[in-house]
């Protein structure tokens, strides 16, 4: 039972701080907000016995992935007075009737799901620990994870290309 | 949990030769950066790129019969990757033959542009040899990252930069959606790959439940943007105008091809249990992709923006195939829709290269080829290119002889086969509303005096050659198509 309701409280807390991230004008105050969203989504993790994921989750996003989101939108120096020009009532109108449009397609696909959450059982002994994650990461998904290897090296040569000095 | 496994190496050859002519074009840019440059850098990255491109494509033709899987089934090679490999590979080459006269332009950063040139390409191997959405999602994740910073290549220019940015960030949203739906699919049938989940959506009681359609939607929704699909077109004609050419051909052939194979795949494995939910969608947009991308080709000034608007409408002429597959039919090479997809995308490959060759020729340094006004008098003045832009030309309307008429009649009369006489009408009306536009810029070559003299253009060897193999291709396969579409027939033999 405590269980249910650690789910359901962190879980309106990251919709609430996802939603939050979106609308705030500020964008230091939208980070902060996704720190909040990163961090009950580990609570979340945490609950369904991923405890390895729920550490990196902490310490990969939560801390360094949001720390340089700070970083950048300092050294932008962005002001809430950029993000205040989107203003066009048309594109907000369109906006809310897709949304609404979304929401009931979602309401379909969930109608009838029982509120109650079962259990995840078949668990592994170990299932949620570094070891497990990491000869699932070394076995099963080897090739994407070598893929990914080769992705960020385009990250970073990409940065090169479109940030680096120019040297002529 | 098992711990012993084996991997077939052997089968991942091409794609580990392109990282390796990769990973050498990247060091070449250090030591050129070392050593101050000139033309130097620009001309060895595209020997050594076309060097890495031509081993791959030996080693993925020395595939060609096999079919095999391998990294618990996550990598699959058939007939059908191996058909889209090829595609992929012709369609770098010529990226990078007709990037080698403006590479000049890319201010030290030329080797880091052949690496990103083949990385996109690996990327798109990836996607299309994939079982699994996972890897098709990192595959082509690979192949835009790629591609949004070769569209951002010319930072001095405004255009360039304002062309990634918008690509960029549409791009992720769309991403966004896929690896949500993605995430619902896993959620509704617990697997990724893509036979686990045919056979979980045949086996889900009572017809698809709303998560796994929910899935399917999402899924769908990534997907198309990459092909260009109305109304996730809004992308195309920016980033095709402020693009490099050589990339905005890259783009128009390569990414498009890449992203209808693993679409193909998909809908015709995975999604197949699905197929009368995917089926009217690809109807509808079909019939909106085509209309919007042949009325809005026919209001543009700017010869590389007609092209991007038709490419959108080649897309909704992909579509129609797509809305034409028959999901029931016992072996995947007698529907003729399959076929017609795969003899397309490579007739649509040899045109556009061609066109944007053409552009890429006609323009100089200080004046780059643009509008219709600036082709006036090049049927005089250039009798040679303007005559290999009427074929390309005819081919992308669809007259006969050329591989273009005969890509779109497989197309209609596979839609007619399978009782869709209404899209058919459709499309062949669309169609015919594209040779206005197309046959415009023949109008004005061969029609219209220009007002001031056209300059002398210095040969450039490369270019001319992809102008040269894309032509032979487009009349060749336009008259003789047998062998084409027995690649084709034997590359969908075994996709299902």
């Amino acid at each position: 039972m405590a269980e249910q309701i650690l789910f359901y409280l962190f879980a309106v807390i990251a919709i609430i701080s996802a939603l939050s991230a979106v609308t705030r004008k500020n964008p230091v105050v939208s980070a902060v907000w996704l720190v909040s969203c990163m961090c009950s989504l580990a609570v979340i993790y945490v609950l369904l016995e991923a405890y390895f994921l729920a550490a990196v989750q902490v310490i990969v996003y939560a801390g360094a992935v949001l720390m340089l989101f700070v970083f950048v939108i300092m050294l932008l120096n962005l002001r809430t007075g950029i993000i205040g020009q989107f203003r066009n009532l048309g594109l907000k109108f369109m906006g809310l009737v897709l949304t609404v449009i979304i929401l009931r397609q979602f309401y379909t696909a969930f109608k009838g799901t029982s509120l109650i959450l079962g259990n995840a059982g078949g668990l592994e002994p170990g299932f949620g620990e570094a070891r497990a994650v990491g000869e699932l990461l070394f076995t099963r998904y080897v090739y994407p994870l070598e893929l990914i290897s080769i992705l960020l090296l385009v990250a970073i040569v990409g940065a090169l290309v479109l940030a680096g000095k120019e040297s002529s | 949990m098992s711990n012993s496994f084996e991997i077939n190496w052997n089968l991942l050859l091409p794609e580990i030769v392109l990282v390796t002519a990769a990973l050498f074009l990247l060091l070449l840019g250090v030591i050129y950066r070392v050593r101050a440059g000139g033309t130097g850098p620009a001309l060895a990255g595209a020997v050594l790129s076309l060097a890495g491109l031509v081993v791959c494509a030996f080693m993925t033709l020395a595939q060609w019969d096999t079919v095999s899987g391998t990294f618990h089934g996550m990598l699959r090679i058939d007939p059908f990757a191996t058909y889209f490999n090829l595609l992929f590979l012709a369609g770098a080459a010529a990226g990078v033959l007709l990037s080698v006269r403006e590479a000049g332009s890319l201010r030290g950063v030329a080797g880091e542009y052949y690496a990103l040139l083949v990385i996109a390409t690996f990327g798109m191997m990836v996607m299309v040899s994939a079982a699994d959405l996972l890897v098709v999602f990192i595959g082509l994740e690979t192949m835009s990252l790629a591609v949004y910073i070769l569209v951002g290549s010319r930072r001095e220019k405004a255009e360039s930069n304002e062309a990634a940015l918008k690509y960029f960030l549409i791009g992720a949203f769309a991403s966004g959606f896929l690896i949500y739906g993605i995430a619902f699919l896993f959620g509704a049938t617990g697997t990724t790959q893509f036979r686990g989940l045919a056979e979980r959506l045949a086996t889900t009681d009572g017809g698809p439940s709303g998560l796994q359609l929910l899935g399917l939607g999402l899924v769908l929704i990534g997907f198309l943007f990459k092909v260009a699909a109305v109304p996730f077109h809004m992308w195309v004609p920016d980033a095709y105008e402020g693009a490099p050419t050589p990339i905005t051909a890259y783009m128009a052939v390569a990414v498009k091809a890449a992203g209808f194979a693993v679409l193909l795949r998909l809908l015709n494995v995975g999604l197949l249990p699905l197929a009368s939910y995917w089926l009217p969608v690809m109807w509808t947009l079909a019939v909106a992709t085509m209309l919007v991308g042949n009325l809005g080709a026919i209001f543009q000034s700017s010869i590389k923006r007609m092209l991007a608007y038709s490419s959108i409408a080649h897309a909704g002429y992909l579509l129609v195939a797509l809305a034409s597959i028959n999901p029931l039919a016992a072996n995947p090479a007698d529907d003729r829709a399959l076929l017609a997809v795969l003899y397309y995308l490579a007739i649509y490959t040899l045109m556009n290269v061609g066109a944007f060759g053409v552009l890429i020729y006609m323009g100089t340094a200080g004046r780059p080829m643009d509008t219709l006004e600036q082709v006036r008098g090049a049927g005089f003045r250039y009798p040679l290119l303007a005559a290999a832009m009427a074929v390309f030309m005819f081919s992308l309307s669809g007259i006969p002889p050329t591989g273009g008429f005969l890509a779109k009649f497989y197309v209609f009369s596979a839609a007619i086969d399978r009782g869709l006489i209404s899209l058919a009408i459709i499309g062949v009306l669309n169609s015919a509303v594209s040779v206005y536009y197309y046959l415009r810029v023949v109008v004005q070559m061969y029609m219209r005096e220009s007002e001031e003299p056209l300059p002398a253009l210095s040969f450039s060897l490369p270019v001319a050659l992809a102008i040269l193999l894309s032509a032979w291709g487009v009349l060749q396969l336009g008259i003789l198509p047998s062998c084409l579409l027995d690649a084709a027939g034997r590359a969908v033999q075994f996709l299902r």
